[in-house]
C-alpha cells in the first residue's frame, strides 16, 4: 500500500497509486470532498511516496525524505493554507511575521506528524496573491534533483481571485516533474479556470467505525465516547480527532447548538439572549462548529420525520433519539430541509465576515419561519 | 565536538554564511549554522533551502562532530567578545557551550540531521575570473534582470558557456544587456555548451562577498551554479525555464549613429528627466548632424524641460522617446567614457554601446523606444 497514512478512500487510492505506477500522473489535481475525509493527508503521502529512496515500492517511512515529510519540511514539498492578512508582512510580498512564521511552523509540524490533523490558521480566510508569488518563486527554481516536487493548496477554494489568476500561469506551464494538488470541499468552489486544468478525484465521507477505530489507534480508548464522537463528527476525522481531545469544551459547544435551537423556536427570548450571549463569546471556528451541528441535528430530523425510523445508520443524534423523537413531534409543519439550507447559508455568511450576533439572530428567525411556517412575534 | 578558535576568525565565518538565513520561515532549522568539525578544519554551512553558503574556519580541532546551531545568538555573543579565545563544545544533548577563560554560555542546537544538503560533487565546467572582473559583470548586467515572477525565465541572469567564450545576458522585456566575455582557452567542449539562469538573489549574495577575495570560480551544471571565491562557496539552484533567443531580437542593421561623451549626456537626461511624466517617463530625444536635444514634459502639471547637447551623429534626423529611467540606468552601468547610439527607426530597438570595452569584453545595452504620438 503506497499512501501508508491515508484511510479507506480505496476509490481515490486506486486511481492515485495507479496513475504513479504507470507513469500518467497529471501535473495537476483536485481532491475534492467532505472537510476531514483525508485530502491533504493523500497529498502528503502522495509527495512523500513520490520522493522516498525505495520509490515506487515504498515510502519506507524510514529513509531521509520519509524522515523530512514526518516534520512537512522536504524541500521537495510546498504546503498552502489561508493565511490572515496579520501573518504576513504585507499581502503582496507574502513575506511572513516573526508571529506567523512561528504559528506556521507549529501547524506544519503537527500536521506532518499527523497528516489528519486540521492545519487552519486562526482567522485565515484566504490564500493571499504574496503566497502564491512565493509558490511561483519556489517552483520555479529547478532542484538539485530529479525527484518530483509537489505543492499543496489546502482550501483552495479560498484562493483571492488574483491569486487563483496567478496560480494559472503554473498550471498552464508546469516546471518538469512538478505537481500542483488543490483541495476542496466540492469542484464547484474552485475557479473554473483552475477546475479546468485539474484531474479531480473524490473523496467520500469516512464511516462512523472507521473513526471510531481510528479514534482507538490514536489513544483514545473510551469505546463509548468513541461512538459518540464518530458519530458527531459526521465522517470528518480531523473533526473527530479535535473532539476527542477536548472532550468538554466538545460537550460544552454541543449543548450550546441543542440550546440555541431549542430556544429559537421557544417563546421566551430572554432564554434565546443568554445563548446568544454565550455564542458570542466562541471565536469563529467554534461558531461554524456549532452551525453544523444545528445543521446535522436538523437533517437527523428531517431524516426521522420522512421515514419514521428511528435506527437508521445516517443518524448522527442517535443517542438522543428520544430527544430528537420528542423534536420531530413538537414540529409536525416543519420544513426541516429548509431550515437546513438556511444553517448553511448563515455558515456562508460568518465565512465572509458578517456580524455574528447578528447572523445568529437571523437564523433564529428563519429557523421559526421554517419549523412553525410563521415569523415570530 | 570540541574546538577552540579566536573569536575574531570565528565571527568572520560565520557573518560571512549568515546572510542568505531568512529572517522569517516556518521551516525553523533553516535559521541554524550547520558546523562539522574535521580534524582542524571547521566547515560552516548556512541556506534559505534553495542557495547554500559554506566557508571553512581553521580551528585547533580537539574532537570531531557536527552541530546545528541557531545563527543569531550566536552572532550575537561572538560580535561581544573581542579579541577572546574560544572553547566550543557540544553536549550530548546537542547543545553548543561556549567558554571563554571568565564565562560560560549554552545555546541549544538542534539534530545536525535536519539540515538540508546541497550536492558535494564539482560541476563539471569551469570558468576563473578576477574579483573585480566578475564584479564589473555583475554591475553591467544584473540591474536589467526582471522582478516578474509570472516570467520566471526573466528572473535571473543567463550564464552561457561557450566553446570559446562566456555570455551573460539580462533583460526584463523592456531592455536587454548582453555581455560576450571571449576566452582564449577553451570554456567548454563544443558539445558540452551549458547554460543556466542564475537568480538575481544568489549574485546579490555573491557581489556582497566580492570585496574581500581576488579571484572567483564559476562551475556550471544543468541543475545548478557554484561560486567558489576562495573563502566561501555559493551552491544554488538555477531558474527552471528556457531563455528567450535574445539574439533574435537584437537589430542586424541600425545605420543611424550617435557618438557621444557619457557624463554629459547623463547629466543632460537626468535634469530634462525630472520633467518627465510620471507615469511613462518619456524623454524624446531629437538627433541631428552635431547635436542630441533632449525634451519632456508633464501636461498634467505643465512642467517642461528641454536642453541641447553636442554629439556627432551620422544618419538621417528624427526623434526617439525612451523611458527615462531605463535610458538612465543604462547610462549608468556603462563603462568608460564615450558610448555609441546605433538606432534604426523610431520604434525599433536602439543599441547602446561603450567607446571602448574591457579587454576581452564586449558589452551591449538593447533598449525599447516608447512610441511618439
Amino acid at each position: 500500500m503506497a499512501l501508508q497514512r491515508l484511510i479507506d478512500q480505496h476509490r481515490a487510492r486506486r486511481i492515485i497509486e495507479s496513475m504513479v505506477r504507470d507513469g500518467r500522473l497529471p501535473h495537476a489535481m483536485l481532491f475534492w470532498g467532505p472537510p476531514g475525509t483525508g485530502k491533504s493527508a493523500a497529498a502528503i503521502e502522495l509527495a512523500r511516496w513520490l520522493n522516498c529512496e525505495q520509490a515506487p515500492s515504498g515510502p519506507c517511512g524510514q529513509c531521509e525524505d520519509c524522515v523530512r515529510f514526518g516534520r512537512l519540511e522536504h524541500p521537495h514539498f510546498s504546503y498552502q493554507i489561508p493565511l490572515p492578512g496579520k501573518a504576513l508582512v504585507d499581502s503582496d510580498s507574502g513575506d511572513l511575521t516573526d508571529a506567523g512564521a512561528a504559528q506556521l511552523a507549529e501547524i506544519f509540524s503537527q500536521k506532518g506528524e499527523n497528516p489528519y490533523r486540521s492545519a487552519e490558521y486562526s482567522g485565515g480566510q484566504f490564500i493571499l496573491i504574496g503566497q502564491i508569488r512565493h509558490l511561483l518563486q519556489w517552483a520555479n527554481l529547478r532542484s538539485f534533483t530529479d525527484k518530483p516536487r509537489v505543492a499543496l493548496i489546502d482550501h483552495a477554494d479560498r484562493l483571492r481571485e488574483e491569486a487563483g489568476n496567478a496560480l494559472l500561469k503554473l498550471l498552464e506551464e508546469p516546471p518538469p516533474n512538478f505537481f500542483l494538488i488543490l483541495t476542496a470541499e466540492t469542484p464547484e468552489d474552485i475557479l473554473p479556470t483552475l477546475r479546468s486544468r485539474c484531474l479531480l478525484i473524490e473523496f467520500s465521507r469516512l464511516k462512523p467505525e472507521t473513526i471510531r477505530e481510528q479514534l482507538y489507534t490514536s489513544g483514545y480508548q473510551d469505546d463509548a465516547e468513541n461512538s459518540r464522537i464518530a458519530r458527531l463528527s459526521g465522517g470528518n476525522l480531523t473533526r473527530a480527532l479535535e473532539f476527542a481531545g477536548e472532550p468538554e469544551k466538545t460537550m460544552m459547544l454541543y449543548d450550546l447548538a441543542i440550546n440555541i435551537v431549542r430556544h429559537a423556536l421557544g417563546r421566551n427570548p430572554l432564554e434565546f439572549d443568554q445563548q446568544l450571549e454565550k455564542w458570542d463569546k466562541q471565536d469563529l471556528q467554534d461558531q461554524m462548529l456549532v452551525l453544523e451541528i444545528i445543521a446535522a441535528w436538523l437533517r437527523d430530523a428531517a431524516m426521522l420525520k420522512e421515514t419514521g425510523l428511528e435506527d437508521q445508520p445516517g443518524i448522527i443524534n442517535s443517542d438522543r433519539i428520544e430527544l430528537l423523537k420528542k423534536f420531530v413531534q413538537n414540529c409536525p409543519n416543519a420544513d426541516f430541509i429548509d431550515a437546513v439550507k438556511n444553517v448553511e447559508e448563515a455558515r456562508r455568511n460568518l465565512e465572509t465576515n458578517a456580524l455574528a450576533s447578528l447572523t445568529l439572530i437571523m437564523l433564529a428567525r428563519r429557523l421559526h419561519k421554517s419549523v412553525y411556517q410563521k415569523d415570530p412575534v | 565536538m570540541k574546538f577552540k578558535v579566536s573569536q575574531e576568525p570565528f565571527l568572520q565565518g560565520v557573518s560571512r554564511v549568515s546572510g542568505v538565513i531568512p529572517t522569517r520561515t516556518p521551516l525553523t532549522f533553516l535559521y541554524n549554522i550547520h558546523a562539522t568539525l574535521s580534524e582542524n578544519s571547521l566547515t560552516l554551512t548556512a541556506s534559505d533551502g534553495d542557495v547554500f553558503l559554506i566557508t571553512t574556519v581553521q580551528v585547533e580541532g580537539l574532537e570531531p562532530g557536527s552541530i546545528l546551531v541557531p545563527a543569531r545568538p550566536l552572532l550575537d555573543l561572538l560580535r561581544e567578545m573581542p579579541g577572546v579565545e574560544i572553547e566550543f563544545t557540544t553536549s550530548p544533548e546537542q547543545h553548543l557551550i561556549v567558554n571563554t577563560s571568565k564565562g560560560k554560555f549554552t545555546i541549544p542546537g538542534e539534530d545536525p540531521s535536519r539540515f538540508p544538503t546541497a550536492p558535494k560533487d564539482w560541476p563539471p565546467h569551469k570558468l576563473a575570473f578576477s574579483s573585480q572582473e566578475l564584479k564589473n559583470i555583475l554591475d553591467q548586467t544584473t540591474f536589467a534582470v526582471s522582478h516578474d515572477e509570472l516570467r520566471p525565465a526573466l528572473t535571473g541572469l543567463l550564464l552561457q558557456f561557450m566553446e570559446n567564450e562566456m555570455r551573460a545576458v539580462s533583460t526584463d522585456g523592456h531592455r536587454m544587456v548582453k555581455l560576450v566575455r571571449t576566452s582564449a582557452e577553451p570554456v567548454v567542449a563544443a558539445e558540452g555548451e551549458v547554460e543556466v539562469i542564475v537568480p538575481l538573489r544568489t549574485l546579490n549574495l555573491l557581489q556582497r562577498n566580492l570585496d574581500e577575495v581576488e579571484k572567483v570560480d564559476i562551475y556550471l551544471a544543468n541543475n545548478r551554479v557554484v561560486f567558489d571565491t576562495g573563502n566561501l562557496i555559493i551552491t544554488s539552484k538555477v531558474v527552471e525555464g528556457k531563455f528567450p533567443a535574445y539574439d533574435a531580437v537584437i537589430p542586424k542593421d541600425n545605420p543611424q549613429h550617435l557618438q557621444m561623451d557619457l557624463e554629459p549626456f547623463t547629466a543632460a537626461v537626468k535634469r530634462v528627466s525630472i520633467f518627465a511624466n510620471p507615469i511613462n517617463r518619456l524623454v524624446v530625444l531629437t538627433l541631428e548632424q552635431t547635436s542630441v536635444k533632449f525634451f519632456a514634459e508633464d501636461p498634467d502639471s505643465g512642467r517642461q524641460g528641454e536642453e541641447e547637447v553636442e554629439a556627432l551623429y551620422t544618419g538621417q534626423s528624427f526623434q526617439i522617446g525612451y523611458n527615462a529611467n531605463y535610458l538612465l540606468e543604462a547610462l549608468r552601468h556603462m563603462p568608460g567614457s564615450a558610448i555609441d547610439l546605433y538606432l534604426g527607426s523610431p520604434t525599433s530597438a536602439g543599441i547602446l554601446k561603450p567607446r571602448e570595452n574591457a579587454t576581452g569584453q564586449d558589452l551591449m545595452m538593447l533598449l525599447m523606444p516608447i512610441r511618439l504620438q
